[in-house]
């Protein structure tokens, strides 16, 4: 069965482009545009892994990462946080993310390596 | 009154005695001869009585008189001398008093001067526009200002006498005291040293009523001799720059973020149409796509530099440091840049001395250096050029050898910098005029950052450079010159 993977991104072009480099490599991809949708579908879908935004309407990335670390099943879920702001990475940190990459300094494929690499640690 | 000169005054009185002891004889001769005359003596007798008589009185006169001249020749002498030592005194005397008279002129001038002096010094101090305290060499209060007086809302009359740590409060941006071995005036008591708080990383000062507010200080110790004694220092409240500071950061990281997210999409999406993924392309469709991402990466470069120069003016970039090895991480940023070296067909020599030890420092920062000065020399350094590159433990330049230093040298046969323009190749947003015109991609910020952090690992920077023959840098770093800081972001 293929591995779930939970994108939360406002930003279309992004997601579309992510969404179907997952799908190619044979993910079943879930998608959400804000931390809200993101922290709702994490708990009822429990994903593999979560690939998170920062800046986002509603509920940002870092907002939606310290409620699903409340959860149970949350406490240990995958998070991996891609973003355009690199001044994050000490307060991420103390939320035991397994990756934090900055979206600017990182080409699609290097992105979709370390999730197929984190996913299956 | 003048006093009557005691000499004078004898003389005079002894000269009357003898006057007196003359004129006796004479009257009692005379009374003799009247009486004589009357009684009707006769004159054989009357002469030889008048002869005995004379004969004597003289001799009496001139035993008396002759003991009176000594006498008065003797005191005459005894008040000569006594006359002349007088003089001599009253001369001393005399000389003495103009002395005094002219140091009393002297110092009433000189304190005139003073408290001019101390009047003038007095208003420069009340008048400037920051607060003002000094302290004696043990910390103690001697002097504040106004300005003092009113930031702390305390009046002098509090203050002097106290020392500076106990009454003046400090504390930390979470409303901790900070310790007193690390209040700027202790360390600047201690070390000699000047002491300057940045904005990044200020105190907080606690007012007599009201809330804290953060603060620049500045010590400055005085030294008379060898010895400290004493320091100066001066404060302003800046709350007003930390509003604007914050919302700069704010700005910058917002700004950053904004720009960067379409910088991505394209990114991302040409990546995908060079990678084939949406059909081949013709050879001019591959072409002008990768001018397009080429484009693109020089604009994330740029909005990075951006953020590397507001982080290095706001002082807010972290140092972490970690083992770093120079050779190995000069090798790395190389290894980047093969691609170019060999379309340009350049030669690089590489010089790293096994002495080199591995140094405690931030290694970003230093990849950052080592990044612009490799990639300035590839760049400005026409076909079949080359570039030497080494790290060695003695400098290779003309500047003495200093003890735990290590020197790396960039050196290429480039283009040049242009005399002229040498003085502001550090400058922020510079090209010198030959860069612009060859069309070499730059944004004019890589040697502003490098010297930054160059600087602030207590290194130096420098270069030699003649127009069509190529440019050195040469860089001097302490092996233990980079210190931890925290920091609220990383260069990159």
């Amino acid at each position: 069965m293929s591995k779930k993977i939970l994108l939360v991104e406002d930003e279309a072009p992004q997601s579309h482009l992510l969404s179907e480099k997952l799908k190619t490599e044979g993910f079943n991809v879930l998608l959400a545009k804000n931390g809200e949708e993101g922290l709702a579908l994490a708990l009822s879908e429990h994903p593999d892994l979560i690939l998170a935004d920062i800046i986002m309407p509603r509920k940002d990335g870092i907002s939606m990462l310290e409620e699903l670390r409340k959860d149970k099943w949350g406490k240990t879920a995958k998070v991996i946080m891609l973003t355009n702001l690199s001044n994050k990475e000490a307060e991420l940190l103390e939320h035991d993310v397994v990756d934090f990459l900055v979206k600017s300094d990182h080409t699609v494929d290097e992105i979709i390596n370390t999730v197929i690499e984190k996913v299956s640690e | 009154m003048e006093p009557q000169p005691k000499g004078i005054y004898t003389k005079i009185f002894f000269g009357h005695v003898l006057a007196m002891l003359m004129l006796v004889p004479i009257l009692l001769f005379y009374v003799f001869g009247v009486e004589s005359a009357q009684r009707g003596i006769s004159p054989p007798s009357f002469l030889s009585v008048t002869l005995i008589y004379i004969v004597t009185s003289s001799a009496i006169f001139y035993s008396i008189s002759r003991y009176i001249s000594e006498a008065i020749e003797k005191h005459s002498k005894t008040l000569a001398t006594k006359l002349s030592e007088e003089t001599k005194r009253n001369e001393e005397l005399e000389l003495a008093r103009t002395t005094m008279t002219e140091l009393v002129d002297d110092l009433q001038k000189k304190s005139i001067l003073g408290e001019k002096e101390q009047s003038k010094n007095e208003a420069i101090l009340s008048s400037i526009g920051d607060g003002l305290i000094a302290t004696d060499q043990d910390g103690n209060i001697l002097f504040m200002n106004t300005i003092a007086e009113d930031l702390l809302g305390y009046s002098s009359h509090e203050m002097i006498g106290k020392p500076v740590v106990e009454a003046v409060t400090v504390k930390k941006e979470d409303g901790k005291d900070i310790p007193v071995y690390e209040r700027p005036t202790v360390k600047a008591l201690a070390t000699g040293e000047r002491i300057k708080t940045s904005i990044a990383h200020c105190f907080y000062y606690q007012p007599k009523k009201g809330e804290m507010f953060p603060v620049s200080i500045t010590v400055t110790p005085y030294v008379l001799g060898k010895k400290i004694v004493g320091s100066v220092i001066v404060f302003r409240n800046i709350v007003q720059e930390k509003e604007i500071d914050q919302a700069k950061t704010e700005f910058v990281s917002l700004a950053s973020h904004q720009l960067r997210t379409p910088l991505t999409n394209i990114n991302w999406y040409v990546e995908m149409i060079l990678s084939g993924d949406t059909g081949k392309l013709t050879k001019l469709q591959k072409e002008y796509t990768e001018q397009i991402y080429e484009s693109n990466q020089h604009m994330n470069d740029l909005v990075n530099a951006l953020l590397n120069v507001s982080r290095i003016e706001l002082g807010t970039f972290s140092v972490e440091l970690s083992d770093v090895d120079l050779p190995k991480l000069s090798k790395s940023v190389i290894s980047e840049l093969t691609a170019k070296i060999k379309e340009k067909k350049l030669k690089l020599k590489t010089h790293f001395e096994k002495e080199v030890p591995i140094m405690q420092a931030d290694s970003n920062l230093l990849r950052i250096v080592f990044q612009n000065l490799t990639s300035n020399a590839v760049k400005y350094t026409p076909e079949k050029g080359s570039v030497d590159i080494s790290v060695t433990m003695k400098p290779l330049g003309k500047k003495k050898a200093k003890k735990n230093h290590v020197y790396i040298t960039f050196k290429d046969t480039g283009y040049g910098i242009p005399k002229k323009e040498q003085s502001k190749i550090f400058s922020k947003l510079f090209r010198a005029d030959n860069a612009k015109s060859m069309d070499v991609e730059g944004n004019g910020l890589g040697l502003y950052i490098v010297k930054s952090i160059v600087e602030n690992s207590g290194g130096t920077i420098y270069f030699e450079s003649e127009e069509n023959k190529g440019t050195t840098f040469f860089i001097a770093l302490p092996l233990d010159g980079m210190k931890p800081k925290e920091g609220t972001r990383k260069l990159k």
